[in-house]
C-alpha cells in the first residue's frame, strides 16, 4: 500500500504536502519509545507515535520510515514540519488514538494481503 | 599485506556532542550516516550504523552535562566508533546493560528516551561491543562490519 492510498482511505492530514506520497509500506510499528522504534522500524514501515519533538525526525530519517503518523491530532510545531520536508520525511496527523490508528491500518493491510492472494 | 586493510587508516572523523541538550539528539547520527554513505552505499548497513550512533549520541546528551565525542574510524570492511565522555560514569555496569534499566531523568523520558534499551540496541546491531566506565568517564567502543567485503574479518 502506498501513502497516497492510505490518505484516501483514512482521514489523515498530510503535514508535508510538498513531498511525494508514492512510498509504499507493508507493516506498521507503534511505539513512543525512540529506542524501540530505532530497533524495529524499517523503510517498509509506517511509524505511529504521540511524540511530536524533533528527535522523531532523527529516528525516522535513520531508519528511512515510509511515513510517521502522529496520533490524537497532536500537532507538531512548524519548525518540525519544515525540517521533515527538508529531510524528506512524510508526516501525517491522525485524529484517532495510537491504538485506533494501528487497528485501522492493521485491517487495511490485512485486507490488501488477502486481496492479493 | 592483508592485514594492512584493517590496521591502517587515515579516515578518522570526530563529532562533538553537547551535554544535557536533548533537542539535537540524532543530528550527529545523521551526519555520520551521511558521511559514511561516501564509503558504503548499502542502505541496510548504514541503517545499522545509524541506530548505534544515535544511541551513543543520546547517551552522551542525556547522561553527561559536558557532552563528549564520537570518533568514527572507517576501514574498508568495518566502521569502528568510540564514544567518550568525562561524565560521572556508570555506577553499576551490569544494571546499565540490563534491558529496561535506566537512570535517565524524567524530562528525557517524556521525550521517549530512557527506556533502558539503548545500549542493548547497540549490542544487537553492532558486531563488536566494549564498554568501560569509571568515575572519570565512560568509553564505549563498537564496530559494525560490512559483510559485503570478501576480505572482512
Amino acid at each position: 500500500m502506498t501513502i497516497q492510498q492510505l490518505i484516501k482511505q483514512m482521514p489523515l492530514q498530510l503535514l508535508t504536502p510538498e513531498l511525494e506520497t508514492n512510498a509504499s509500506f507493508h507493516d506498521v510499528y507503534t511505539s513512543d519509545l525512540l529506542s524501540a522504534a530505532l530497533a524495529k522500524v524499517t523503510e517498509d514501515h509506517v511509524w505511529i507515535t504521540v511524540q511530536v519533538h524533533q528527535n522523531i525526525l532523527g529516528v525516522a530519517s535513520i531508519k528511512q520510515a515510509a511515513a510517521v503518523i502522529l496520533s490524537e491530532n497532536l500537532m507538531p510545531d512548524q519548525d518540525l514540519i519544515k525540517k521533515a520536508q527538508e529531510k524528506n520525511i512524510l508526516i501525517l496527523l491522525s485524529p484517532f488514538t495510537s491504538y485506533e490508528t494501528s487497528g485501522m491500518l492493521y485491517n487495511m493491510l490485512k485486507e490488501e494481503k488477502n486481496g492479493n492472494k | 599485506m592483508e592485514n594492512t586493510i584493517t590496521t591502517s587508516t587515515d579516515k578518522k572523523y570526530v563529532y562533538e556532542v553537547i551535554g544535557a541538550d536533548f533537542d539535537t539528539i540524532g543530528s550527529k547520527a545523521l551526519a555520520v550516516k551521511k558521511m559514511l554513505n561516501n564509503y558504503f552505499p548499502k542502505n541496510d548497513y548504514l541503517r545499522r550504523l545509524g541506530v548505534c550512533v544515535f544511541e551513543a549520541e543520546a547517551n552522551l546528551a542525556i547522561h553527561t552535562t559536558q557532552g563528549g565525542t564520537i570518533e568514527v574510524l572507517v576501514f574498508s570492511d568495518r566502521v569502528r566508533i568510540t564514544a567518550k565522555d568525562n561524565g560521572p560514569g556508570m555506577k553499576d555496569m551490569k544494571k546499565a546493560l540490563t534491558p529496561g534499566f535506566s537512570t535517565a531523568p524524567e524530562i528525557a523520558r517524556q521525550l521517549g528516551f530512557g527506556g533502558g534499551v539503548g545500549l542493548n540496541n547497540i549490542k544487537r546491531f553492532a558486531d563488536y561491543f566494549y564498554i568501560e566506565s569509571s568515575k572519570k568517564g565512560t568509553i564505549l567502543t563498537f564496530e559494525v562490519w560490512n559483510d559485503d567485503d570478501p576480505t572482512a574479518h
